[in-house]
């Protein structure tokens, strides 16, 4: 199975504050925020990879930077074997016809002016090949795809609720037969009873149309979910990456099994108990020393203080960013009583 | 491709949405009926020429400083003119000046505004830094020493105020722009292909361009206002041509023994103005997407 | 402990009037909050929860809310019918309210330690210019009053700087008991340099300054991380244990209710449609929306089968639903579902629900 998308240790920096004419002259260096501060993956054909972190993880500029929305600073993004991330002008909007997005909010992703049919229809009209015929039949293809009524055509987005306005920025992304879609929190604005509707939507569809998903999120029951496999970001940096069975039942980072442990159970007689973590999340712009989850680690050691892990493979297929990181090979969290896994 | 649209931003359905919020309150239900009937007015003299007047705005007579009566409704002015013919014979003027005056301005405005806001870096500088050097003149010093250069008449007039107001929509339609551009619909309109044009032209303007009229419907009465005053310094309007700021002005002398002279122009004036105001304030109550949802 | 009823709501109907119609949030909502109790109240958009906490601690903003009917009673007086000065003596004495984004409860240009002693300031006050009246003070720690160089007679007013030293060791105790790590340091800091998580923990410590006996938490942790979630989580049942304060936790996480509720009341469209001890709620759910929000959530990995969801759309406050407001969504529903509205009947012992399937007959 190939791999639709390689990301090789891609950096995206933002400057704090504006750096004004005259601090450029004086060649004053301007604080950087470190968002994603060297990240590599890939994700395969047909495969959903849930990127799992919390804010200031770097996640959601991750998932951007992959799309060019906001080019990484330095780094290598590979589309389909082609390289983008040095494409810019109309060679890059070329590329965009086959990746696309779908925005957390679906209040503020639709143009609240516009009517469902040009919201749609828009990623269309970008590009001259697309005449009224086949608009018309594509809208109407990509309406069905979605579960809308024909007549939503013609309202505004006020006139629909969350999940529905969020199957029409759905409806949007596959107007142009992309093969990739980044997917932002797309349920964490909408009801719980709603979230079930459209996870299930996005999966029919993954499978009708052979899509590729990156999923972003910081629900570990959504994303156990939707994902095949699992990458787990803190402070910008990727610290696990395995099948997502292995994640969420034999995480082999710290910061992973912390994270399990906190998402909370619909068990009521199984509360979360104390969490193996201190602190806060550090500050992006001056990342501690060493391994930057040290300082909250509850296994830390002198090495973490100093050295900073790389993400390596510690078995066929798993992969952490922990200097100690055989030591939770042995170890499986707790399961329920019936044999379930422990989380939701 | 997109449904019709009236001006940019409402097709036949919202228009009609929008009236009927208008028309829920009886406040601007007031100043709706207080505009649409001005402007109806204007419109009909012009047309016809101010044939239908009862008396000749010009025509002299001996019969000075009548007070109201049944002959005149509004008496007679110091030449003997019939007031009221005075009075709506001047409609046509104070509709025309600010009608213009706004028209260029809030297009200059948004013309600017949208490319700087958009576009941002050394353009948006530049365009800000010229609109700076206008803002910096007080308006009405402005108006009068263009008006006095290119002398005294209503068309100069026009030309004279509209550089006082357009640096005030550049400036507006700039913050505007750059609240809507960071929304997220215009992130994906760009994530779609689209190039920074169509997005200028399809997302920008008409989520900016609701408020911005709101505005102008509000300066209305600031315009009329500020001509009458030129009018008044002898740079405007010239007598013997009825213009309500003129006529209030030049017959202030008589507020003692014929006070219905320059009182009733100056009521007029704020008759107009604060339709408007009313009629803007309604507008962007009107604009609310939270308001819109309950009328369907 | 004895328990006792703190907080009784009976047939509260709240409606909201815009300009064009009346919509209601609640219709006829029934209530008990037992002494040392944490209820959750669990519920999707426009459920009506939020509305729910607003009236008990009297924030509604009347217009545009209307208080229909119904009683709220508290420590014997029926809070709906107190002026706006009477129920103002309860708010931050007796009953406390925190919100969800702790960002903007807290006033960004004071530092967290002057918060705090704000908080302090007001109580202390509250003793010397004007006597509590017939409410007593909950918390005895607090009923001799601390001196803190009042003058008490006159009640003349502490210079800022005498009144922050005075109460310095209380805030530092205050920010200790919500584990605030290094209080003495953080009490200097000021609100936004404070992360999510210490900022709520702020919030709650000025909420329990004068040891209410209720605390509405109107979604607390639904701005913070799951990570800080967990922690505040278990601050507040610690909390309770140690003050005794009852607590209703308003939240729409279903997962978030079972971890922190003794009892959970499930709302929809402005009802209660169902009321249960939290281990009861979860094992054997007798409404259909219960049910279905239990299923419709997602537990299992990729590989193991589907999620049930709930089919069509949350009501919003305009749509107007004939019978059971349930039922165009209910995969059970029966005729009569559709013609009429059933009661909060008890199923089984403290298990209530409002389902015509529960009906004995």
């Amino acid at each position: 199975m190939s791999e639709i998308l390689v990301v090789e240790d891609l950096v995206k920096y933002f400057p704090l504050g504006s750096s004004g004419f005259f601090d450029r002259l004086r060649g004053r260096e301007v604080p950087k925020v470190h968002a994603v501060d060297g990240v590599t993956f890939s994700l395969r054909q047909d495969e959903t990879l849930g990127l799992v972190g919390e804010s200031g993880s770097g996640k959601t500029t991750l998932g951007r930077a992959v799309l060019m929305l906001d080019p990484p600073t330095e780094g290598k993004v590979l589309f389909e074997g082609q390289l983008i991330s040095e494409l810019k002008g109309e060679e890059l909007r070329q590329i965009r016809k086959r990746m696309q997005i779908v925005f957390q909010n679906p209040n503020s992703s639709l143009d609240p002016r516009a009517r469902v049919k040009d919201i749609i229809s828009e990623p269309l009209h970008a590009f001259k090949e697309f005449d009224k015929g086949s608009v018309n039949e594509t809208l109407l293809r990509v309406m069905e795809a979605v579960n809308l009524p024909e007549d939503s055509l013609t309202k505004l987005p006020h006139e629909f609720s969350g999940g529905q306005k969020q199957r029409i920025a759905i409806a949007r992304a596959l107007v142009l037969n992309p093969r990739f879609i980044v997917l932002d929190e797309p349920t964490s604005a909408l009801d719980s009873s709603i979230q079930a509707q459209i996870l299930n939507l996005l999966r029919r569809l993954q499978d009708e149309y052979n899509l590729s998903y990156l999923f972003i999120t910081h629900n570990v029951g959504v994303v156990k979910y939707m994902a095949d496999r699992l990458a787990v970001m803190y402070s910008g940096k990727i610290v696990e990456v395995a099948k997502t069975r292995d994640v969420v039942e034999r995480p082999l980072h710290p910061y992973t099994i912390a994270l399990i442990a906190s998402a909370p159970r619909l068990e009521p007689e199984r509360k979360t108990g104390e969490i193996p973590l201190t602190g806060e999340i550090p500050s992006a712009v001056n990342p501690p020393n060493g391994c930057r989850f040290n300082p909250r680690c509850a296994y830390a050691e002198e090495l973490c203080r100093t050295k900073e892990p790389e993400l390596r493979e510690i078995v066929t297929g798993r992969f952490s960013a922990c200097h100690f990181a055989e030591r939770f090979l042995s170890s499986h969290l707790p399961r329920a009583e019936n044999g379930s896994p422990d989380v939701g | 491709m997109a449904s019709k649209k009236f001006l940019f931003i409402f097709d036949r359905q919202e228009s009609l949405v929008t009236l009927s919020i208008l028309r829920s309150s009886v406040v601007t239900t007031a100043g709706l009926v207080v505009v649409i009937g001005f402007l109806v007015t204007s419109l009909v003299l012009w047309l016809t020429n101010d044939a239908i007047l009862p008396y000749n705005p010009s025509a002299i007579t001996s019969a000075v400083l009548q007070p109201p009566s049944l002959a005149h409704i509004f008496g007679t002015d110091s030449l003997g003119r019939d007031v009221f013919s005075r009075v709506l014979a001047a409609a046509p003027i104070d509709a025309r000046v600010p009608i213009a005056v706004l028209s260029i301005a809030v297009s200059l405005g948004v013309l600017t505004g949208t490319v700087a806001g958009y576009f941002g870096g050394w353009i948006e500088e530049v365009i800000m830094r010229v609109t700076d050097i206008f803002l910096a003149f007080p308006g009405i010093v402005l108006a009068l020493a263009i008006a006095a250069a290119l002398g005294p008449n209503i068309n100069n007039s026009i030309l004279a105020l509209t550089p006082v107001w357009w640096p005030f929509y550049t400036r507006l339609v700039r913050g505007e722009t750059l609240s809507v551009k960071s929304q997220q619909y215009v992130e994906a309109s760009r994530a779609s292909g689209h190039k920074s044009r169509y997005i200028a032209i399809h997302h920008i303007i008409p989520n900016i361009l609701p408020i911005t009229l709101v505005y102008a419907t509000l300066d209305f009465g600031t315009v009329i206002i500020v001509f009458s005053v030129l009018s008044f310094v002898g740079v405007g309007a010239q007598p013997p041509t009825p213009e309500w700021g003129l006529m209030t002005l030049n017959e202030a002398q008589y507020l003692t023994s014929a006070p219905w002279l320059p009182l009733i122009p100056a009521f007029v004036i704020l008759l107009v103005a604060v339709g408007f105001s009313l009629l803007g304030d309604g507008l962007r109550d009107a604009l609310d997407p939270k308001v819109r949802s309950l009328f369907g | 402990m004895t328990s006792e009823t703190l907080l009784e709501i009976r047939s509260l109907t709240v409606k909201y009037r815009t300009r064009v119609r009346e919509v209601k949030a609640l219709d006829g909502v029934n209530l008990q909050v037992a002494t040392g109790e944490i209820v959750a109240l669990v519920g999707e958009s426009a459920c009506g929860k939020s509305t729910l906490g607003l009236s008990i601690i009297g924030l509604l903003p009347q217009p545009p809310a209307v208080v229909e009917s119904g009683e709220i009673l508290f420590a014997g007086r029926d809070l709906l019918r107190l002026r706006e000065s009477q129920i103002a003596a309860f708010r931050g004495t007796r009953i406390s309210m925190i919100f969800q984004e702790p960002m903007s409860s807290l006033d960004p240009v004071y530092r967290v330690g002057d918060l705090i002693a704000e908080a302090i300031d007001v109580r202390e006050k509250r003793k010397v210019t004007r006597p509590f009246g017939p409410f007593e003070m909950t918390n005895p720690a607090y009923k001799d009053g601390r001196d803190g160089g009042f003058k008490r007679v006159f009640g003349v007013r502490n210079p800022r700087s005498n009144r922050k030293r005075a109460y310095s060791a209380e805030v530092v105790e205050a920010l200790r008991k919500v584990q605030i790590a290094d209080p003495a340091k953080t009490q200097e800091k000021y609100p936004h340099e404070l992360s999510g998580g210490m900022a709520q923990r702020v919030m709650i410590a000025q909420a329990l300054i004068e040891g209410p006996s209720l605390l509405i938490a109107d979604e607390p942790t639904s701005a913070l991380d799951v990570t800080t979630q967990a922690e505040v989580l278990n601050l507040m049942r610690s909390l309770r244990d140690e003050i005794g304060a009852s607590i209703i936790f308003i939240t729409h996480d279903l997962a978030v209710a079972a971890q922190i509720a003794d009892r959970v009341a499930v709302m929809y469209a402005g009802d209660i449609v169902e009321l249960a001890n939290v281990g009861d709620l979860f094992r054997q759910p007798q409404h259909p929306y219960t049910e279905g929000l239990i299923n419709s959530f997602p537990r299992q990995f990729k590989d193991e089968g589907g999620l049930e969801a709930i089919p069509g759309e949350v009501p919003d406050y305009h749509t107007q639903i004939v019978g059971c407001k349930f039922n165009p969504r209910c995969r059970y529903a029966l005729d009569r579902c559709r013609v009429a509205q059933p009661d909060l009947i008890e199923v089984r012992p403290s298990q209530k629900a409002a389902c015509f399937l529960r009906y004995p007959e």
